[in-house]
């Protein structure tokens, strides 16, 4: 069999030279676009980033202590349970008169706000007063807030020592002589961990939905 | 020939690449060599964010109560002792009075600074017994508060909350290290001197640098004490 060969000019070496110097250019521009995407997901990942813009920030290297209490989900959940996304506490009670609706309807708003992202964020409302928050009870108050809000009651020691490791306390601050008459005076703040359960940002009452959906949007990467 | 003819093209193309790359290395350099400035040299110095520091209800000396939301805004040194701390016991009421004179001292630039004692021995520590230890440690009542709770609630708060953990012998004594801790004004534990008592030299460098992070972390300075934080790792004391 006859193979003809094209003969090998100038002109179809200096070709095959200036493919060569390509191929290698495009070679070593892929690598070098790889290491620098490398880096900036790395930096987006672990880099700084500015604090949030309306809560406080704690960025705090150490997890809280895990816990388990009863939940409006049917069954007992841990704080654990829920590693998979970032949490934003409450503690309130279903009976309090101004500062716990105002409270979860902002924080309703901004998860409807964030659109996509609210998949990977969960409100938790944790009772501070556990005798009369039964889950049932908390189940129907949350519904007018969000569907997907999920709230926890425990007995009166746990509820306090919980609470306590985020910096909140409450009283009860009787209105009558009757036992079951009271308010609770409670600190108000919305503490957001990260799914590694360490305490990253805290809202003081009055943070607008926007203005926590802003700050989460920056938190969650 | 051919050969001999391509080469300088060759090597001015591999030339070309290497500029291409030690350009592009040097641009990738820029960040890391700024991570690793930061974490050397830390050119902005913070006191690391430990955590939320624990919530509390305490009476004090006047039957007062007080809680770690009468404190926010201010910023707080505790100590943690008893009112009869005697030896092996080491008292850190002397550092407190030490503490004291230095706050009162100190330009805090309109941040309010406050101490607090916090007494274990709830079961001894009556309100003439607080007022008694107040008034020998030389408590300066506008700046200094000292307060104690019920031993459930102590133990949560100074154990589980400041991490000292304590003990009582048979005779009631007390067994703690001694420990004092710095807490902000958004309630952020900052600091646990735990190493013995601290120098107030320490107590006062801490100080001042909350005060400059307050001062200078708006704006783009916020970014860089936020990288600061990143590498905010090492001890204060």
């Amino acid at each position: 069999m006859h193979v003809e060969t094209q003969p090998v000019t100038p002109v179809t070496e200096e070709r095959s030279r200036h493919t060569g110097r390509l191929l290698r250019s495009g070679i070593v521009l892929l690598a070098l676009a790889v290491v620098a995407g490398a880096v900036l997901l790395l930096w987006q990942r672990f880099g700084p980033r500015p604090g949030p813009q309306y809560g406080v920030a704690i960025n705090a290297s150490a997890p809280v202590n895990d816990f388990r209490l009863d939940s409006t989900l049917g069954e007992p959940m841990a704080l654990s349970d829920f590693a998979d996304r970032y949490t934003v506490l409450y503690f309130g009670y279903t009976t309090c008169p101004d500062i716990c609706p105002t409270t979860l309807a902002e924080l309703g708003r901004a998860e409807q706000l964030l659109g996509d992202v609210a998949e990977r964020v969960q409100v938790i409302f944790v009772t501070v007063d556990p005798e009369r928050d039964t889950p049932t009870r908390m189940r129907d108050y949350l519904a007018y807030f969000s569907p997907t809000f999920v709230g926890m009651s425990g007995s009166l020691e746990q509820t306090e020592a919980i609470a306590s490791q985020f910096g909140v306390v409450y009283e009860k601050k009787y209105a009558t002589e009757s036992a079951t008459d009271y308010l609770l005076d409670h600190s108000a703040a919305v503490i957001v961990l990260d799914p590694q359960r360490r305490p990253q940002i805290m809202f003081p009452y009055g943070v607008t939905a926007a203005q926590i959906a802003a700050d989460l949007q920056n938190l969650i990467r | 020939m051919g050969v001999t003819a391509g080469y300088p093209e060759q090597q001015r193309s591999g030339l070309d690449n290497r500029k291409l790359i030690g350009l592009w290395l040097g641009l990738l350099a820029i960040p890391l060599l700024a991570v690793v400035f930061f974490a050397v040299f830390q050119p902005v110095k913070v006191v690391p964010r430990i955590g939320l520091a624990p919530g509390f209800i305490f009476t004090d000396m006047h039957g007062e109560r007080l809680t770690n939301e009468d404190l926010r805004g201010q910023v707080v040194i505790y100590n943690f002792t008893t009112t009869g701390c005697e030896a092996p016991c080491v008292d850190s009421s002397a550092t407190m009075q030490e503490v004291q004179a230095m706050v009162a001292q100190l330009d805090t630039d309109g941040i309010p600074v406050k101490l607090v004692t916090i007494l274990l021995d709830a079961e001894q520590a009556t309100p003439a017994r607080i007022r008694a230890y107040a008034e020998e440690v030389g408590v300066a009542p506008e700046l200094w508060r000292v307060v104690t709770g019920t031993p459930e609630r102590l133990k949560q708060v100074v154990g589980g909350g400041f991490g000292l953990y304590y003990t009582q012998d048979a005779e009631g004594a007390f067994q703690f290290e001694p420990m004092m801790a710095l807490v902000d004004g958004n309630g952020l534990l900052r600091a646990q001197y735990k190493r013995g008592l601290p120098d107030v030299e320490f107590v006062e460098r801490d100080l001042k640098l909350i005060f400059d992070e307050v001062r200078n972390s708006s704006g783009a300075g916020g970014l860089v004490y936020e990288a600061a934080h990143l590498f905010a790792c090492y001890a204060t004391y």
